[in-house]
């Protein structure tokens, strides 16, 4: 019983599916009406802002006060901190969405996730930030699934980095990122690459593992084999990189260090070690 | 391989997809996860498909394919955190409760043998199989499923079918033990 063939025909005969289930059972029925009840699209982005109010969704249950927290290697490289708005239910379970190459974006989105990545951060750090975010500009706006990713930029070395669930709009976006300046000297070499943001955070979808920041003037592309053993693209532009992964494999990042693939402009590739 | 309809109403495209793959799907799910949560996940699934409907691929199988790379996704993703996995196992079914086969023993014991040389291989190579043999995937659309390119896939299937014959070749009888004694100890995880 060696054949390919003879070994498919006893595979099929173990089949552990019962072959009943079908799209009409009442069960089926039940979740196709409320899937399709549901937005099929991105609902406008709103945050609570417990100082104001402002931005609960109608008809959803108030959400929790956003939590502003230190967490992992970002703490070394940026002097504030990161925020979490933990998504209540709904959204993008696991990151079943997310994709190791990201996409772009229209100039409206990009407008939009910009908008709402500087509102957001109006009041962390008791708004020590706020003016920074008002005057500041959209280096990246990604789409890895339904996550957005942000990253904007100003003068004296201020990044903000924000990463949304833009699917739950039902009942509550579930966010993630991180504002300040870079304690030291961050501008890199040409074609070094600087993190400000290295390590994990934790969201009600999972652990995410991020990396960002100042990337030089040849640089065009960055590429991290993640445990999945993924290519997972950054996105570069305007002289910052971004890229993030579903689970916690940067967690030690920022001390130990991870390396990455990097694309120059002139076509020639190195790697390049980021830690904080 | 057919096209799938592209209504110009979203709901409808979804409505058909949803009655075209849920069999398929929940198959899939059952195979690779507990039983009583295979509609729970099913109807995860589907939530994702119907807010990315815009990323559907054209063409049925692909479309098919691209549902099983959200749920494998889904399922893999629900590990994370705990016990960080690369492959979903496939369950096979408890050879001595397949009733068309107890009437001939060589099969029932050629299902049990297989049975125990399945729960051997990897994970990884488990998946392979699967896909190719239970959901009928070509390569292309496995590879999709698995993220890998198509020439990975054929070559981890090749490995996956080698593996599995060495493991029936190779595999240690049960010393001493008739073979309905060793028929009634079968069981799968």
């Amino acid at each position: 019983m060696t054949r390919n063939q003879d070994i498919d025909t006893l595979l099929r005969s173990l089949d552990a599916a019962d072959h009943q289930g079908n799209a009409n059972t009442p069960r089926a029925r039940a979740d196709l009406q409320r899937i399709l009840s549901s937005d099929s699209v991105p609902a406008p982005r709103q945050y609570s802002t417990p100082s104001t109010g402002r931005g609960r969704l109608s008809g959803s249950k108030p959400r929790a006060a956003r939590r502003v927290a230190l967490i992992g290697g970002m703490v070394a490289a940026v002097t504030a901190g990161l925020i979490i708005v933990p998504s209540l239910s709904g959204g993008d379970p696991a990151f079943a969405s997310w994709t190791s190459a990201p996409a772009g974006m229209t100039e409206q989105d990009r407008a939009a996730a910009a908008d709402e990545c500087r509102a957001s951060n109006r009041n962390v750090g008791e708004g020590m930030f706020t003016d920074d975010a008002e005057t500041s500009e959209v280096a990246i706006a990604e789409r890895r699934g339904v996550w957005t990713t942000v990253i904007l930029t100003g003068p004296g070395g201020f990044s903000a980095m924000c990463i949304t669930d833009d699917s739950a709009g039902l009942f509550s976006r579930a966010m993630t990122g991180f504002v300040g300046k870079p304690v030291g000297d961050a501008a890199p070499g040409p074609r070094e690459l600087r993190a400000t943001a290295l390590g994990t955070a934790t969201m009600s979808a999972g652990d995410l593992s991020v990396a960002a920041g100042p990337a030089g003037s040849d640089v065009v592309g960055v590429t991290y084999k993640s445990r999945n053993n993924e290519n997972v693209k950054a996105t570069v532009s305007r002289g910052q990189f971004a890229f993030w992964v579903p689970g916690n494999e940067l967690k030690d990042a920022s001390t130990h260090g991870v390396e990455v693939e990097v694309t120059y402009r002139d076509g020639t590739k190195g790697t390049s070690i980021l830690s904080l | 391989m057919s096209h799938l309809s592209r209504a110009p109403d979203r709901e409808h495209t979804f409505k058909l997809l949803y009655e075209a793959v849920y069999s398929d799907l929940i198959r899939f799910v059952q195979r690779r996860a507990h039983p009583d949560h295979a509609e729970d996940v099913v109807a995860e699934v589907f939530l994702v498909v119907w807010r990315r409907l815009d990323d559907l691929p054209h063409l049925h199988g692909d479309a098919r394919a691209w549902i099983f790379g959200i749920a494998r996704n889904i399922l893999l993703n629900a590990q994370r955190g705990e016990q960080r996995r690369q492959a979903l196992g496939v369950r096979l079914a408890n050879a001595a409760a397949t009733s068309h086969l107890d009437a001939e023993v060589d099969l029932v014991m050629q299902s049990v043998d297989f049975g125990r040389a399945w729960r051997l291989l990897s994970e990884v190579h488990q998946e392979a199989l699967g896909l190719a043999v239970f959901e009928d995937l070509n390569a292309p659309q496995a590879a999709a499923v698995l993220g890998i390119s198509p020439v990975a896939f054929r070559l981890r299937l090749s490995r996956a079918r080698r593996a599995l014959r060495l493991l029936l070749e190779h595999l240690p009888q049960p010393s001493g033990m008739p073979a309905a004694v060793s028929l009634g100890r079968t069981t799968t995880p």
